[in-house]
């Protein structure tokens, strides 16, 4: 049967491999080169095509379309060896009729492209690769990306890179990267984490000591495997390759590709992973240098910075620590003065401290936890310095700490700043707790202001009683505290708690007392009494702003009822002593015909005491008015010499009735003085008067008016008995009387003296007495002079007085004074207001009228403006408006002096207009320029 | 020579008679009362007194009522009128400050000065009535 077996034969030695089977696909045949193809020695007959293809369902689509179109060309795929290994082939195919019995047969000639294929897959691995790197910043995502295009390209399953640290020896794996999970790895991962860098491990230590790559295909090139014997390995993964990592010659890691089925696997594959292992070497390479690079440039710019860290590097396994130059001289030691040893740092620590830092830097090196620190530390001279010390330790491939290094920053003033801020903070939580706890408790209303906010941050439950709104809503809107206060006050209150607020009065300081009406919901008024004070912070500016309130309605009618109380009695009493008073001058005067001596003494004796009855209710009614504050004071210039030559006028018939002379000695030169001249009768007469009574028959009262530096004085001296010292005290006080003076005439209502002391200090003076008992006494009072010239200098003071005192410490407050602008047409008021001003320590200008003003608002920028309302050439407010304008950006405040109430809405900038009515009061005028001055810059005029 | 006449206008007879008592033997003026505010209207309807001396607190019509009409009364403006009232506290006097009169007296007062205190007065007056002074006797 040669002519059967001759194809046969020939077909059997075809150098290509075939394969023929039925139509569903069986083999019939296989020839020898396709039997080395497959790795079997026997084609069982039960074996389909599909059954050779790596993946079944190809070989049948293969079938399917040999099938449709009689012919298969260039078919790819991938045959899966008898031994599991993995073949590259293309095929070709077609149908022939067998000639026996005529059934179709498929003949499949199949190529074996394997080697082709690697060699294309190689260079397709090496393009990836160079992808991957040249996009790659961090190490250890590059390597992850490479292991599984390696095994994608490649067709391995497993890669894993280890990086080699030869100080720990030991291999510590980065990156290992699995195809598919499956338990088949287990043990290669478990195995896999850190392997020691010896010689007796084999793979893949092996690799580290040949420094090439190396396949492992079978159990001879294995030897031991994890310092296990092979077989392990073998049996689970018949196709290994390894190959190192480089850097020059350095080797930095291995990886190796793993697969559980048998490749061939070329010595140019293993060339090229080399050579791959080489490109990520340069790569690693880079990636390090750079972070080094970085690294030192941040210590770099700490050292130039010159900041404040010290700098420390401490060797865990030898125990050498690098001080910083910096470090050593933050506890004030030479360069050269400390040891590079751990013991330096024992011997500096605080031993009270030492032991908490240990403990921090143990856990640190144990969790990982961030270790920063605080401890003493002792300087050069042997004090001890706050040090924060912050670090970083380096563990080495088996998790042991080997080095720690971090920074050394000198927090002793921020501690000390600390300390005081806590404490202070403490205090007034306690303060704050306390008074809250009051507050909660008490009718008042409480609040407190922080004013760095300018909110309320609390108000006693009182507050919703009296505002008729709650708490919580001050809190969101402070306004709900000031809408209900009607509105001739509100700006007044606002200005007041702002003034606190911003520290800017040093009057102030202390707080002060408000009163306001508030409109409640319900429509009423009530009256509020309000005290409010500042807390102050360490530096001196307001922290917060405490304030205590309470409903005065009831008090305010009250006062207002004694107030008609004393109008009702004042007027009873007076109407039927005029009648009396009338009807005893009447017939004392003999206008009722004559009476005889006797009658006429007793009339005489009514009259007086009618009189001093009448003396008696005056003075009581001024006494009221002082106490309750209400005395009103008509504030002009007076000449001293003027007010005394009157006042003795007046009295002249009582000093011709005494027997008493009266001599008035003008001492100096008469400067004029600003008071009120009714008051100053008043309390001069009282004086002169007093005097008469204790002057003997025949004696002199002599009054002289001479010059106390600023001021002026004017002394009336008696020649009576004269004061003994234990009367001197209360000699000012209510109803003093000096009793062991026995004379009928003593007939004052003893509160004569009380009401001149209270007037002279309204008006900023000063009232005393001198006297020795038998020598007469001297009665004077000081008000401070107009200034006309230059006077107040070239006369010292010879006598040191509250008053001078006080003007003394504004004078060395003010280096520069502030310029201030009167716009007044009344001259004597003007004189005034200049007076008052330059007294203060301000310079002054006045304009008469509103052109004048211009002319030097704009010539002399003023600081601060005075304006009258009412000016020969228009309203003054149109000045101000004008000004404010002009000079925005200097804000200039204006006190406005009208007789008229406030009119806030007629000038374009309130915040700045302070309102004062006439008649004004001389501390008004002085506090209000005190207020607005202090705001100003001192600018050279 | 004709006499001066003065209306003295106070709701208490008690003082009526003393003023009048004193003007009459101490000036030789003519002295006209009225109890009332009402009173010193009606008789300024038919009489113009060269003074009127005016209480402030006075039932029906006080005097700075009755100051008020004379004051819208053309004819009358130019008599001048001074306050004698015992209301002198600071608040008080503050109600006269624009009232159109020569001055105030204060109650009580010493008869024998009360010529030459209304003398005084007289002659700072002008019937524009601007420059008002107050005097106060003690």
């Amino acid at each position: 049967m040669i002519n059967t077996s001759q194809p046969l034969d020939f077909l059997e030695n075809a150098p290509i491999a075939l394969l023929k089977t039925d139509s569903s696909g069986a083999i019939l045949r296989a020839n020898q080169a396709a039997r080395e193809l497959l790795q079997t020695k026997v084609v069982n007959n039960e074996q389909t095509l599909a059954q050779l293809f790596s993946s079944p369902e190809l070989g049948e689509e293969a079938l399917l379309r040999l099938k449709h179109a009689g012919i298969l060309k260039e078919f790819a795929a991938v045959f899966k060896t008898a031994d599991s290994n993995l073949r590259h082939v293309v095929i070709d195919a077609n149908i022939s009729l067998n000639k026996q019995d005529g059934a179709e047969e498929y003949s499949f000639f199949i190529r074996d492209i394997t080697a082709s294929w690697l060699k294309q897959s190689q260079a397709n691995a090496q393009f990836e690769i160079t992808k991957v790197l040249v996009g790659a910043t961090a190490i250890v995502d590059a390597l992850g990306q490479i292991c599984t295009t390696l095994c994608t390209l490649l067709s391995f399953e497993i890669g894993i890179v280890w990086r080699i640290d030869e100080r720990a020896n030991r291999m510590s794996r980065l990156v290992h990267k699995v195809a598919s999970e499956t338990d088949k790895h287990d043990y290669l991962i478990a195995r896999s984490v850190n392997v020691p860098l010896s010689l007796s491990i084999g793979f893949p230590a092996t690799i580290w000591f040949n420094g090439k790559g190396k396949v492992y295909t079978d159990i001879e090139q294995y030897d031991t495997c994890f310092s296990e014997p092979a077989s392990r390995m073998t049996k689970t993964y018949p196709a290994v390759v390894a190959f190192p990592i480089c850097i020059g010659n350095r080797i930095w890691g291995v990886i190796s590709l793993l697969s559980t089925r048998a490749t061939p696997i070329s010595s140019e594959l293993v060339t090229t992973l080399e050579s791959i292992g080489y490109q990520i070497g340069n790569f690693v390479d880079r990636i390090e240098a750079n972070e080094a690079y970085l690294k030192s440039q941040e210590r770099y710019y700490v050292a130039i910075t010159g900041s404040n860290d010290g700098i420390w590097d401490w060797d865990l396994v030898t125990n050498e620590v690098f001080y910083s130059p910096r470090y050593k001289s933050q506890l004030g030691f030479e360069e050269n003065e400390l040891a590079n040893h751990f013991d330096t740092f024992r011997l500096l620590c605080h031993p009270d401290d030492y032991q908490e830092v240990m403990d921090k830097v143990q856990r640190h090196i144990d969790t990982k936890q961030p270790y920063e620190a605080e401890m003493r530390c002792r300087t050069k001279s042997g004090d001890y310095k706050w040090i924060c010390a912050r670090g970083q330790a380096i563990w080495n491939a088996q998790g042991r700490a080997i080095r720690m290094a971090g920074s050394h920053r000198d927090i002793t003033e921020l501690k000390a700043a600390e300390k005081t801020r806590r404490e202070y903070e403490q205090r007034l939580l306690d303060s704050e707790s306390m008074f809250r706890q009051l507050a909660e408790n008490i009718r008042e209303v409480f609040w407190i202001i922080s004013a760095s906010t300018d909110e309320f941050i609390y108000a006693s439950p009182a507050f919703e009683e009296l505002w008729l709104e709650g708490c919580d809503q001050l809190y969101k809107n402070k306004e709900v505290f000031f809408n209900p206060i009607i509105e001739d006050d509100r700006m007044r209150v606002r200005k007041a708690l702002q003034g606190l607020m911003l520290g800017t009065d040093a009057l102030y300081g202390q707080g002060f007392d408000l009163e306001f009406r508030i409109e409640t919901k319900d429509k009423e008024i009530r009256w509020i009494w309000s005290r409010v004070f500042p807390v102050l912070d360490k530096s001196g500016a307001c922290d917060r702003l405490y304030g205590i309130a309470h409903d005065i309605t009831e008090k305010k009618e009250v006062e207002r009822r004694v107030s008609e109380f004393y109008s009702t009695v004042s007027h009873e009493l007076r109407t039927p002593l005029t009648s009396i008073r009338a009807a005893l001058g009447l017939i004392e005067g003999g206008m009722t015909g004559d009476i005889g001596s006797e009658t006429m003494e007793y009339v005489s004796i009514a009259r007086d005491n009618s009189d001093r009855l009448i003396r008696l209710i005056n003075d009581i009614l001024d006494i009221r008015r002082l106490e309750a504050n209400k005395l009103e004071m008509k504030i002009e210039t007076i000449a001293p010499s003027q007010l005394i030559e009157s006042t003795i006028d007046s009295l002249r018939a009582f000093a011709e009735e005494r027997g008493v002379t009266v001599s008035f000695n003008l001492e100096s030169q008469d400067r004029d003085i600003i008071g009120d001249r009714d008051r100053l009768m008043q309390v001069l007469t009282n004086l002169i008067s007093n005097a008469l009574k204790y002057t003997p028959r025949g004696g002199t009262v002599h009054v002289s008016s001479t010059n106390n530096g600023p001021n002026v004085k004017i002394n009336v001296s008696d020649q009576g008995p004269g004061i003994a010292e234990e009367h001197m005290q209360g000699l000012f006080g209510l109803f003093q009387q000096l009793s062991c003076v026995e004379n009928e005439l003593n007939t004052g209502s003893g509160l004569g003296l009380a009401i001149s002391k209270a007037l002279i200090e309204k008006l900023g003076g000063n009232i005393a007495a001198e006297s020795k008992p038998g020598e007469g006494a001297t009665f004077w009072f000081e008000l401070p002079a107009l200034e006309s010239s230059d006077e107040q200098k070239a006369a010292p003071a010879t006598e040191t007085t509250g008053a001078q005192e006080a003007n003394k410490e504004e004078d060395e407050e003010k280096e520069e004074p502030a310029l201030v602008l009167v716009m007044e047409d009344s001259d004597s008021i003007a004189l005034i207001l200049k007076t008052l001003i330059t007294r203060t320590g301000y310079q002054c200008v006045r304009a008469a009228n509103i052109a004048e003003a211009h002319t030097l608002a704009e010539d002399k920028r003023p600081d601060i403006l005075f304006a009258d309302i009412n000016l020969p050439d228009g309203n003054g407010l149109d000045f101000v408006n004008w000004m404010h304008e002009k000079f925005a950006a200097q804000s200039i405040p204006v006190i406005v002096l009208s007789g008229a109430e406030a009119n806030i809405g007629r000038v374009h900038h309130p915040e700045l207009v302070d309102w004062v009515k006439k008649p004004f009061e001389t501390d008004e005028i002085l506090r209000l320029t005190k207020l607005r001055a202090k705001k100003l810059p001192l600018i050279p005029k | 020579m004709k006499s001066s006449s003065v209306l003295l206008v106070d709701d208490n007879a008690d003082l009526r008679k003393l003023v009048s008592k004193t003007l009459t033997c101490l000036c030789n003026w003519q002295v006209e009362t009225a109890d009332s505010g009402l009173a010193a209207l009606q008789f300024l309807e038919n009489h113009r007194p060269d003074l009127i001396l005016m209480d402030v607190s006075m039932p029906q019509m006080d005097g700075v009522s009755t100051i008020n009409e004379i004051n819208k009364r053309k004819q009358w403006r130019s008599i001048p009128i001074i306050l004698i009232t015992a209301r002198v506290q600071i608040h008080e006097m503050n109600q006269y400050r624009h009232l159109p009169i020569a001055g105030v007296i204060s109650k009580p007062f010493d008869p024998m000065k009360l010529p030459s205190q209304i003398q005084r007065l007289l002659e700072q007056w002008s019937p524009t009535g601007e420059n008002m002074r107050v005097a106060i006797s003690d």
